[in-house]
């Protein structure tokens, strides 16, 4: 019986799975994740990946606003600020989406595109 | 590559891409995705959104802007929260006196009152001092509650009736009376629903008929995504970052909720929310943790949500029949919901 | 495979496809294994069809292995059914390419003679997924996490390569060795 594989198979064979490893070695190396744009009155004050837990305070027009971000996701922790009264939308995580404290003036964005109107996960509007 | 390739590229390659582009076409899988025009800004104390729909950008930035620019001129009539309000005037003034209205105020107060008559006073356009009184006036909180000789004292100076007359004069103006100090302008339970209609307003004039205007989770929708509903979630009042039921939406309609999620405080253990109610003088404590209206119409739907949210389940889907039209979906606070027959909605949420 | 003397090629398409058709219901019976992690032994058969007719033959082997096995599943049109079609074609043009590098279509490769069963599935099989994961991002997912999982992907679809060339490369050495193809040389 003939050889199964060539030595033209054997190289695309090795070829192709060099190229797999690089791959998944770039993929690995790059920055991963999400992250959480935090404007100020419209400018951006602050940049959070969302990949690692952490809390940042920025300043707010009424006093400091804690960021929290966790496990992916990330909100405006108000309970530490008791003179604070803000939009309590809760935590977030996908792009596109925001949660605001409009006095604080403060607004926090999930970057990137928002999911694409034929994905499940879209919707056009949050009833609350 | 040899010449055999070349002819198979030739015939087979074309062929092939069409009959796929053309069945994804047909399926709908690659409509295109930049239709929907969406803005948002910070206003009236939240995050609104408006989305258009079908409409080249030019003509969807020019309606857009002139609808945001209406919901801010409406705030500046309508918030109890600046000083130089046409609201805030009025409580500024002393009691028992005829005060002249703006057409725009005047109507919005006169849709009020009925649903102040229809539902006992359950749903009140007069707690100004009350909410104040727990601290949801202005930015600032208190954190705890105040002590409860504050608003039983309150809850006395309270008219039982008549704290807020309105009557129209011979030209057609209308004009107010607040009955006494304990009475003061608090639109926060119908405004933002008058805001939306009249943003919707705009936006018809125009000429934008599939739009979504979201006022930090208060919307009303017109038209549809050429065909496709808009896909409405409606967020858990516990669980923020889950939907707990999805609606999809077209032709006319509002949907307006009110819940104890957005505007509260915890103090040993207990949730003070914003939404007073008037015959306790406290924080609604009906059992009910959100309660969304669907109807055509954005200040009555919201009215509606803020009355049932205060009256509990059972009164508060009596008071619905007395509109006939709109339809409600209550959670209670331990999770369930009760829907009627005709919202417009699926239930997703596990119990 | 019988042992008529004068079978067609049609007849042998029949065959072929009747085999991924079969292949593919297996395949999908088999618990455990989620919609990715199929070994795809059904393409084993667009391969032979492949070197044996060429690629026309191998187009229409993978066609009806996607209709029919739809049909027979019952997910005509379903998003399954476009990520198959999406996947099944980049195979095909993965194919369409790899003529180029042999030199006789009918006949099965010789050492030296331009890319095997080997060389050819791998690389269709690399395209399969790649158009599978391309067709699930554009229409169902939306976000790009799902390239981060590409290289597992790859991986699995690499040694799917390996083992349908294998396979593919075996029936090829029945076929010739057999009467089935007398006459068709």
């Amino acid at each position: 019986m003939r050889r199964a594989t060539n030595r033209a198979d054997r190289q695309v064979m090795v070829g192709s799975l060099l190229m797999i490893v690089g791959l998944a070695i770039y993929l690995f190396l790059r920055p991963a994740g999400q992250q959480a744009v935090v404007q100020r009155d419209d400018q951006t004050v602050l940049t959070l990946s969302l990949s690692h837990d952490q809390q940042q305070e920025v300043a707010g027009r009424l006093g400091p606003v804690v960021i929290q971000v966790q496990g992916g996701r990330v909100r405006l922790l108000e309970y530490a600020s008791p003179r604070l009264i803000g939009t309590r939308s809760g935590w977030i995580a996908s792009a596109g989406a925001m949660v605001a404290c409009v006095p604080c003036g403060i607004l926090v964005r999930v970057a990137g595109e928002e999911a694409p109107q034929s994905s499940p996960d879209h919707f056009d509007g949050i009833a609350r | 590559m040899n010449e055999r390739w070349r002819g198979r590229w030739k015939t087979g390659l074309p062929i092939l891409v069409v009959v796929i582009l053309g069945v994804a076409l047909l399926t709908g899988r690659l409509s295109p995705r930049t239709q929907v025009l969406t803005t948002t800004r910070m206003l009236m104390g939240t995050l609104v959104s408006i989305s258009t729909w079908g409409v080249p950008p030019a003509r969807s930035d020019r309606a857009v802007n002139r609808a945001f620019a209406e919901m801010a001129r409406i705030e500046d009539v309508m918030s109890s929260h600046r000083p130089t309000t046409e609201v805030s005037r009025i409580n500024q003034v002393s009691r028992e006196t005829w005060i002249p209205l703006s057409d725009a105020l005047g109507q919005l107060l006169q849709q009020g009152l009925v649903l102040t008559e229809r539902s006992n006073q359950a749903f009140a356009m007069g707690l100004e001092p009350l909410t104040g009184l727990w601290g949801f006036s202005s930015d600032r909180a208190v954190s705890a509650p105040p002590p409860s000789s504050a608003w039983q004292a309150w809850l006395q100076a309270y008219p039982a009736t008549g704290a807020i007359e309105l009557r129209e004069l011979p030209d057609h103006t209308r004009q107010i009376r607040l009955k006494s100090a304990s009475v003061g302008l608090d639109l926060g339970g119908i405004a933002k629903g008058y805001a939306v209609d009249q943003a919707i307003a705009v936006l018809r004039q125009e000429g934008v008929d599939n739009a979504i205007v979201d006022a930090g989770g208060d919307l009303r929708v017109i038209g549809s995504k050429g065909g496709e509903p808009w896909r409405i979630g409606l967020q858990h009042p516990r669980q923020t970052d889950q939907v707990a039921a999805v609606s999809l939406l077209q032709g006319d309609m509002a949907m307006m909720t009110s819940g104890d999620y957005e505007r509260f405080f915890l103090h040993e253990g207990q949730r003070y929310h914003h939404i007073m109610d008037p015959g306790t003088g406290t924080p609604a404590q009906s059992g009910l943790s959100s309660v969304s209206v669907q109807g055509v119409g954005g200040s009555i739907a919201h009215g509606l949500s803020t009355a049932i949210f205060v009256l509990g389940a059972e009164r508060g889907l009596a008071l619905l029949k007395q509109f006939p039209g709109s339809e409600a979906l209550l959670i209670t606070t331990e999770g369930q919901p009760i829907q009627t027959p005709g919202f417009v909605g699926t239930w997703l949420a596990k119990p | 495979m019988s042992l008529l003397s004068q079978p067609r090629t049609e007849l042998l398409i029949a065959y072929l496809a009747a085999a991924a058709v079969g292949t593919h219901l297996l395949e999908a019976a088999l618990p455990g294994l989620g919609p990715w992690f199929k070994p795809g032994l059904a393409n084993t058969f667009t391969l032979v069809a492949f070197f044996q007719m060429g690629w026309r033959a191998a187009a229409g082997v993978a066609l009806i292995r996607v209709l029919v096995g739809a049909m027979a599943l019952g997910t005509l049109f379903s998003p399954t059914f476009f990520l198959s079609l999406f996947g099944a074609t980049g195979a095909v043009l993965a194919l369409g390419l790899a003529c180029g590098w042999r030199t006789e279509k009918t006949a099965v490769a010789l050492p030296g003679d331009g890319l095997g069963p080997v060389g050819v599935s791998i690389l269709a099989s690399l395209a399969h997924i790649v158009c599978q994961v391309l067709a699930a991002w554009l229409f169902i997912i939306g976000h790009s996490g799902i390239f981060l999982a590409l290289p597992w992907f790859l991986l699995g679809s690499w040694l799917t390569g390996i083992v349908n060339g294998l396979l593919a490369f075996l029936i090829l050495e029945r076929l010739t060795h057999s009467h089935f193809l007398a006459g068709q040389r």
